[in-house]
């Protein structure tokens, strides 16, 4: 009478590491993404090495205790430039989603709210904006700004818009025919209390998960743009530099594309993780 | 057979035969956890020929019942207990055992019929797929499929069968692929029904006419019926046994008859209390309290609305000329189907539409004709309260500031003049400070539809719009939020135009009453009037359509909600 259907209990266990498994993943994600952070912010407590001063009869060391990463052709410590060049990584990275967020979000939000004729030309503009290739973009922005970081940041961000104002138009249409949308206007608000008010916050969860995963990306782009010479100038500690350099060893000192590279590829992998666990809403 | 569980149990009426189903110390549990289960030592029995409906609202555990019954529920879930079905336990059997019985010998009539149809599919072809998958000898022809398929919906109310066979699923109404569910259910022969709210999705006038099909087809063919309803009215009228479900458990199991005259269980007293069809002058004694109407004008009169939607051929005439007053600190209640334009009409006079012609009077004002600037001066007198409290308040806001709001855009008062009003107003329908603080999304339905009141009544409105507002919630919280309506009526000589389509909710809560029908106002008049003496036939057939309190119950307790 009190028998229990054993097959079902059998898949009940199963189902349980599985879940951690993911949940396993989110926090190694998010462990790299904290100590990608703590290398931005202080530096100096991951390594004694100054990632500037080389010793030139130490160059070309392959990676060892004393030299995480090895050395490169000036014999500075590798390991050191990785973690200062974190900070102009992550600060410009930040600017440009900064910039795709804001710009992004303001041209989507009045797409989507007002609609119509306003749509229509947004509409077009976001077209526009989508149908040339991001990278080419960056570039084309880069250039005519000039070669420095912050024009690198101010390129890859606008290289985004588009991809921020499709997002935050399709919530904002979704959002506006609501009950609660037509409720504010009832009890005496006006368009722009509205949007402000009721539309914005509720395409934030979505907007903070693409934000994420546009991080990553950009962070991929502004290492592009080094690489290819339009960030900034050498001696700069900085990830695109590193690889840019390092290739031309790449041959016989593979480390100096290596590390930067897989430090690169391991914090975009992790954004990525996050982005997920955001939009799943865990 | 079903003493053990420790249940409120009735006096049965128990046959000599054996049960067709027997379902014994049923427990589900979701989280794969026996300890903590959904359902718990559920218990009761169907014999042949006989309807039993599981009543309960939502949350209670009936679907889980069902699904159980149907095994399918998840592989994950954990069951207990026992169900026979014709003498044979089949909640262990296999999965493709089971699908030997599951249609061939126990059919299901689903809630929603509009989604139960393959939308790709014509109807005949989906009914051949029955035929075929029964594998009775009558339908081993299969050029025989079609003259059976048109004899079935020709048995099942279908006026047209030809045409219906050639239809796809959105070619046809929702009561009539009701039917043709019905239909493939019966095709197989099977010796049970399972029908989940088989009428909840459709328009009332066409629930009485499904049901009554399922009373006919039972009486023909000799079937029994599991009928799931939230509707303890309906179950009673329509049902030998009941059985009332709570949080999982059983509260009352017994004679329809027994179960409504002699509740055992306090939760079936408070529901049968609360019950519209049942207590049909539930509020009379509240709204006696009310002032008699001081004011020489109505509150609300609309004159003569018309709006057409479309323009060349697509046109719909949504109104065709509607008008109606409203007595200051009355109800008047706008009834009628899906599509007769009292949803449209609510809009017009909210001025979220504009009417094509036609007067909307409050306060002596033309809200149809009001530019920008005194519309919104014009709103604060008239508020909506909406049918769906889940969708209607923003999720991201916090309940003080849901019910600020229109305080702050009107810019009435001080800040702190408008916490005091804030926390004043959810005293006035039954919630406490404590609420202030928490988002709607952490609120129960009736929680969140008293906030919604509130937040309608900051303006001191004169009249409210109330479309729907009890569709969404269950019978108790119905009731609780009617008195909170009623009792705010005496003490604020509130002007309220009612709009639903629950006519037995109509009668308690409203004075006066419009019926609409595509556009029209069929008849119009006091409640009382209507409800003794229809003189039109839809009406009638609207009010055919409330559920009869067939035995109406001598001494039902009365057990007045508190509105707190």
């Amino acid at each position: 009478m009190v028998a229990l259907s054993t097959v079902p209990r059998a898949r009940a266990r199963l189902s349980l590491p599985a879940l951690t498994l993911r949940n396993a993943y989110t926090l190694v994600a998010a462990l790299i993404i904290l100590v990608v952070l703590a290398w931005a912010i202080v530096p100096g407590l991951f390594t004694s090495h100054s990632p500037y001063a080389g010793i030139t009869r130490e160059q070309f060391q392959a990676p060892s205790g004393a030299h995480l990463f090895g050395t490169d052709q000036f014999g500075r410590d590798v390991f050191a430039r990785v973690v200062y060049g974190t900070r102009s990584a992550v600060l410009t990275a930040l600017v440009a989603v900064g910039i795709g967020l804001f710009a992004g979000s303001l041209i989507g939000l009045v797409a989507g709210f007002f609609g119509r004729a306003v749509d229509a030309v947004l509409g077009r503009l976001i077209d526009v904006l989508l149908a040339i290739p991001a990278f080419l973009l960056a570039v084309i922005v880069v250039v005519s700004l000039g070669f420095a970081t912050v024009n690198a940041a101010i390129a890859v961000g606008a290289s985004s818009v588009a991809v921020f104002a499709r997002l935050i138009r399709s919530e904002a249409l979704r959002v506006k025919g609501l009950p609660f949308v037509e409720s504010a206007y009832l009890v005496g608000g006006n368009k722009l209390q509205v949007l402000f008010g009721h539309v914005l916050p509720n395409t934030y969860r979505s907007v903070l998960a693409l934000g994420v995963l546009q991080f990553g990306i950009a962070i991929i782009n502004i290492s592009a743009l080094a690489f290819l010479g339009y960030g900034s100038p050498p001696p700069a500690a900085d990830w695109g530099l590193q690889v840019a350099n390092g290739k031309d060893f790449l041959y016989r000192y593979p480390w100096l594309v290596y590390a930067p590279g897989i430090v690169m590829v391991l914090t975009v992998l992790a954004l990525n993780q996050l982005n997920k666990s955001i939009s799943k809403g865990r | 057979m079903t003493s053990a569980t420790g249940n409120p149990v009735g006096q049965l009426p128990e046959t000599s035969t054996a049960p067709l189903l027997a379902v014994r110390d049923l427990t589900v549990a979701y989280g794969g956890d026996l300890d903590a289960p959904t359902v718990s030592g559920v218990s009761f029995t169907v014999n042949p020929g006989e309807t039993v409906a599981i009543v309960g609202e939502s949350g209670s555990g009936k679907s889980t019942v069902v699904n159980a019954i149907l095994k399918l529920l998840d592989s994950h879930v954990a069951v207990r207990g026992n169900v026979d079905f014709d003498g044979r336990e089949t909640l262990r059997l296999r999965e493709g055992e089971f699908r030997k019985l599951r249609g061939r010998h126990i059919g299901f009539v689903p809630q929603d019929p509009t989604a139960s149809l393959n939308p790709v599919r014509r109807i005949d072809r989906q009914i051949f797929e029955a035929y075929q998958i029964s594998g009775l000898p009558e339908y081993a022809e299969r050029r025989a499929y079609h003259q059976h398929a048109v004899d079935l919906l020709e048995s099942v109310g279908i006026l047209d069968p030809e045409r219906a066979l050639l239809s796809y699923p959105h070619q046809l109404s929702g009561g009539q692929l009701q039917r043709i569910l019905i239909g493939i259910a019966i095709a197989q022969q099977p010796r049970l029904i399972v029908a989940d709210e088989p009428t909840s999705a459709l328009d009332v006038t066409i629930q009485k006419t499904i049901l009554d099909l399922l009373d006919r087809l039972k009486g023909e063919n000799g079937l029994s019926v599991l009928l799931i309803t939230h509707d303890l009215s309906l179950a009673s009228e329509r049902s030998d046994k009941v059985v009332v479900l709570r949080t999982g458990e059983i509260q009352e199991y017994g004679s329809s008859t027994e179960v409504l005259h002699h509740p055992t269980s306090d939760y079936t007293r408070e529901l049968i209390g609360d019950v519209p069809s049942l207590n049909l002058n539930k509020f009379t004694a509240t709204k006696q309290l009310r002032s008699g109407s001081t004011a020489d004008q109505p509150a609300l009169t609309v004159t003569d609305v018309h709006k057409t939607f479309g323009r060349g051929e697509h046109r719909t005439e949504a109104l065709k000329g509607v008008s109606f007053s409203i007595e200051s600190g009355r109800t008047h209640a706008l009834v009628g189907e899906s599509g007769s334009g009292k949803s449209t009409l609510a809009r017009i006079i909210l001025r979220l539409l504009d009417p094509d012609a036609g007067q909307v009077l409050v306060g002596g004002q033309d809200v149809a004709n009001l530019a920008r600037r005194e519309l919104r001066e014009a709103r604060r007198n008239l508020q909506l309260l909406y049918q769906n409290p889940f969708t209607s308040l923003d999720p991201t806001y916090k309940v003080a500031r849901l019910i600020e709001e229109p305080l702050v855009r009107y810019q009435v008062g001080t800040r702190a003049e408008r916490r005091e009003k804030v926390s004043e107003l959810l005293g006035v329908v039954g919630l406490d400070d404590s609420f202030l603080r928490r988002r709607a999304r952490e609120l129960s339905g009736g929680q969140r539809q008293r906030v919604a009141i509130a937040r309608a009544l900051s303006l001191d409105p004169k009249v409210l719009v109330l479309d729907e507002p009890t569709s969404a919630l269950d019978v108790i919280v119905q009731a609780q939020i009617l008195q909170v309506l009623t009792d705010l009526q005496v003490e604020l000589n509130l002007s309220y135009l009612f709009i639903s389509h629950d006519l037995s909710v109509v009668r308690q809560f409203a004075d006066t009453v419009t019926v609409l029908q595509r556009g029209e106002a069929k008849e119009s008049g006091t409640v009382e009037e209507i409800f003794s003496n229809p003189r039109n036939d839809y009406t009638r057939a609207l009010i055919d359509s409330i559920p009869k309190s067939i035995h109406t119950p001598p001494d039902v307790p009365k057990v007045l909600s508190s509105s707190g």
